[in-house]
């Protein structure tokens, strides 16, 4: 009994960790990113001690092994392996411990482990399976976001999508459990979770992980998320709002060209915050005695002789709050994201949108992702020179009538032709992670090459999503993975399964 | 005499004299469970199988095929390649309507449906009409390209058909009455037992059922719209139509389709209110199998079940001797999402085949 509940008790002292740590951050930031185009600024001395202290709690917390409840240490023999990108390995041998992989060979290195006092307590417990085992893809593009995010009434440009990650997901975000079940067993390891759905601005989205108890965890970056223009609908050729992210970003570098009178501002504030306190303390002693004297003359003492009204002393006056100097978290993101801090992804499809994003990477030098794209492929020269990774979604074509000349393989085929980084993702529909190969092999038939399509499933989005854990098998990546029976992961006629580490 | 493939589509063509048998030698064949099977050959002669079999008895000439050979595939329920709207509006009933008279033979769907593997299409009225008239079994290639002109009666018991503002019942109720109407004609006894009924909701599931279960001989079907979840239950251990995959609530239809198919019932795509896109039979049936992990299923999702829907099983959807030689090259297992159609044959030639700078 009490080994049975071991690994249940690792569990919990995990979670309790995570939600400390994850409540003392959100105390630390309180809405706020401790920004890095404010660290000159005098007041923001505290927010970048808390910061700091942030830092130092987060660099003390347990290995990942722990946050993500993985514990168990096997090795699993398999037909072959797809490790990574021109490296396949007929048979493979894949050590797993803590849910990452310790060793992978196509011969079994399992050695003989020995207890404290030196004796043999056998091999490593090996377990066969039939199949080629591939990396978990990424999906670099859902359409989840937790409950609590999205019960926001009015969508907050600023909000984190980190911040409503639930603790624990089946009893608190049924939903979202439901969704992250659907795409571990279309076997998707890792995913990102944006801030919103709709609007120029959605907020900032973050990379996600799943844990043991399929728990979305934050892992790789974060990133603010917009969508400019319409999607690719006949009808609506275009708005205007990529005008208006262009604009956005101009006046926070208006903002911090100006930030010598920022300086004065603020100094002058704090200035007027000491008077203030002078002012404040006066004023309750003045108010005291005041109190005290009326109180002394009686409730009709008001009332008494009319020519005495002059001479009555009057209640001394409060003084008054100096005002705060105008910030913007909202601005203070995008001049994050103009030091690179923070990547922006942006939802375009339109040439002339896409266009708009192109002169916002140049102008601004973002660290930018075009997602959507659907007529990336007119661009796709412009977006190579810009060196901006598209993420193509595998369901888009159903907002647009189907054009076969430009179908969702042509499209992929012509940007990366272009050399352009392509990631294929769910993209906004619902556990259209069942797609992913599928759709994927259909660049296969139509002349891909199946490294490069499988790349764009695996190793592409992790690199844009910055899990530098996940994408392929080598050792320390993770071990969520897939096996797959039939010609390919793209191969539908024979199993396809997904690994959850134990 | 063995030619290799790159002879094999001019081969095909005039020069056999009709008589002669073909003797078809791919790589491997795609069989009634969906699995590949290695060393096996199709004989043809006039159009039909004749035999299949890994060393056949039957004489003829030998055509080495590199790729998969796979019975073409059959779309259940289908407006492709007709007029736009099959339907009349004037009349509360059309059992007179077929689907045959509004074929619309010259268009370039047909040839873009081969390029996609599916070789019949049984192309059927618009569910508006309570009973809303014959379906037409369409071969997408052929000198006959009428299979069957009369295949199934249509009729309607979804809600959305109801209510619009056209002629039509009013209410589930109303559509029940007229369809008790019509049942008692003696006209109607040409197609009573043999109708697909489009659903929707549990209520119409259970209308169809007491329509029909007085019915001697009943044979009648469901086309299963809507919201399947709520009421695919009802239909366990039954064939069913199902529109093509549709975009959305994806992680929802996977599950649905999961259970129904632990509860046995088994599907068969048409392409009417489903997705318009051309190849979404065979998307359909790709992501049926990862939903369900049965290959086997999936391929009859688009084969054999809705030849045996039509009760016509024995003509198409399978390698089965004496049935239409309506058969698809592939590169691969037809499920496999890498693989492309190479070529196609019906009535003992090459009806399609891919153009190189397509693959």
């Amino acid at each position: 009994m009490k080994d049975g509940l071991k690994g249940r008790e690792n569990h919990v002292d995990s979670l309790d960790n995570l939600m400390t740590r994850r409540l003392v951050r959100r105390i630390l930031t309180n809405g706020r990113i401790p920004s890095r185009s404010l660290r000159n600024h005098p007041l923001n001395l505290r927010t970048h001690l808390a910061a700091l202290c942030g830092t130092l709690l987060l660099s003390s917390a347990p290995a990942l092994a722990q946050e993500t409840g993985y514990s168990r240490t096997y090795v699993i023999q398999a037909d072959g392996a797809w490790v990574g990108p021109g490296i396949y390995l007929e048979p493979a041998f894949i050590q797993i411990t803590d849910g990452r992989v310790v060793w992978v060979s196509d011969q079994d290195r399992r050695r003989e482990s020995k207890n404290m006092l030196g004796q043999s307590t056998g091999k490593t417990k090996m377990i066969t399976v039939s199949g080629i085992l591939a990396p978990g893809m990424v999906d670099a593009w859902s359409s989840y976001a937790p409950a609590d995010f999205q019960a926001e009434r009015r969508p907050s440009s600023t909000r984190r999508v980190e911040d409503s990650l639930p603790m624990q997901v089946a009893m608190e975000d049924p939903v979202l459990y439901a969704q992250v079940m659907a795409a571990r067993s279309a076997g998707v390891s890792a995913t990102y979770m944006a801030g919103g759905h709709s609007g120029l601005r959605r907020g900032v989205g973050t990379a996600v992980e799943f844990t043991a108890l399929d728990l979305p965890l934050k892992a790789g970056r974060e990133a603010l998320d917009f969508a400019v223009g319409s999607a690719a609908q006949p009808g609506f050729e275009r708005t205007y709002q990529s005008e208006e992210l262009w604009s956005a970003f101009v006046e926070a570098k208006v903002w911090r060209n100006s930030w010598d009178d920022y300086d004065e501002e603020v100094e002058k504030y704090t200035e007027e915050l000491e008077k203030y306190q002078e002012k404040l303390e006066k004023y309750l002693t003045e108010k005291k005695e005041w109190d005290v004297k009326q109180e002394a003359k009686g409730p009709l003492a008001g009332d008494g002789e009319d020519g005495d009204e002059d001479k009555e002393p009057k209640a001394p006056k409060r003084p008054k709050l100096p005002k705060e100097p105008e910030s913007s978290i909202a601005r203070d993101l995008l001049l994050s994201a103009m030091d690179g801090a923070i990547q922006v992804r942006v939802v375009a499809d339109r040439v002339h949108d896409i266009r708009e994003v192109i002169k916002l990477k140049k102008e601004f030098g973002l660290d930018l992702v075009l997602l959507g794209a659907y007529d990336a492929d007119f661009l796709a020269k412009e977006l190579a020179a810009a060196e901006i990774a598209v993420i193509l979604p595998v369901v888009q074509d159903h907002h647009a009538t189907p054009d076969p000349d430009r179908s969702f393989a042509k499209r992929y085929l012509a940007l990366r032709e272009a050399h352009v980084t392509v990631a294929i993702a769910s993209g906004g529909s619902d556990g259209a992670q069942f797609m992913l190969p599928i759709r994927a092999g259909e660049i296969v038939a139509a002349g891909g090459s199946q490294e490069g399509v499988w790349a764009s499933l695996t190793s592409v989005p992790a690199k844009i999503l910055g899990l530098t854990d996940y994408g392929t098998l080598h050792t320390g990546m993770s071990a969520t993975m897939i096996l797959f029976e039939g010609a390919s992961p793209f191969d539908a006629s024979a199993p396809f399964k997904a690994h959850k580490p134990k | 005499m063995i030619l290799f493939s790159t002879l094999l589509l001019t081969s095909l063509l005039a020069p056999l004299p009709q008589q002669d048998a073909v003797i078809l030698q791919p790589d491997a064949i795609v069989a009634a469970d969906g699995s590949l099977q290695e060393g096996m050959s199709v004989v043809v002669k006039e159009g039909r199988i004749v035999e299949v079999a890994a060393e056949p008895t039957t004489a003829g000439t030998t055509v080495r095929l590199s790729g998969v050979l796979a019975p073409g595939m059959i779309d259940a329920f289908s407006g492709h390649g007709a007029d736009r709207l099959l339907t009349e509006q004037s009349l509360k009933t059309t059992p007179d309507l077929r689907a045959v008279d509004g074929l619309q033979l010259s268009s370039p769907i047909w040839e873009s449906l081969m390029a996609r593997g599916v070789t019949a299409v049984h192309i059927t009225p618009d569910a508006t009409n309570v009973v809303a008239g014959w379906g037409a079994l369409v071969s997408t290639a052929g000198k006959e390209r009428v299979i069957e002109a009369k295949t199934r009666m249509i009729g309607s018991l979804v809600q959305s058909a109801i209510n619009d503002d056209r002629v039509g019942p009013s209410s589930l109720a109303g559509a029940v009455e007229i369809l008790e109407a019509t049942f008692a004609n003696a006209a109607a006894k040409e197609y009573r037992n043999n109708m697909w009924f489009f659903v929707e909701s549990a209520e119409s599931a259970r209308a169809m059922e007491n329509l029909t279960s007085d019915l001697k001989d009943s044979n009648n079907h469901a086309i299963l719209m809507g919201e399947v979840g709520s009421f695919g239950g009802a239909f366990a251990g039954q064939l069913v139509g199902l529109p093509t995959m549709s975009y959305g609530a994806l992680a929802r239809r996977a599950a649905t389709w999961e259970l129904m198919h632990k509860a046995g019932v088994r599907f068969a795509f048409g392409t009417r209110a489903g997705n318009r896109e051309w190849d979404s039979l065979r998307t359909s049936a790709m992501a049926l199998s990862r939903f369900t992990g049965s290959a086997t299923a999936a391929w009859a999702s688009v084969t054999s079940n809705p030849a045996e829907m039509l009760g016509m099983e024995s003509e198409v959807g399978s390698l089965k001797v004496g049935a239409r030689a309506d058969l698809v090259l592939w590169t691969g297992h037809p499920l496999d999402s890498t693989a492309t159609v190479t070529a196609v044959f019906m009535d003992g030639t090459t009806a399609y085949r891919a153009t190189s700078e397509e693959n």
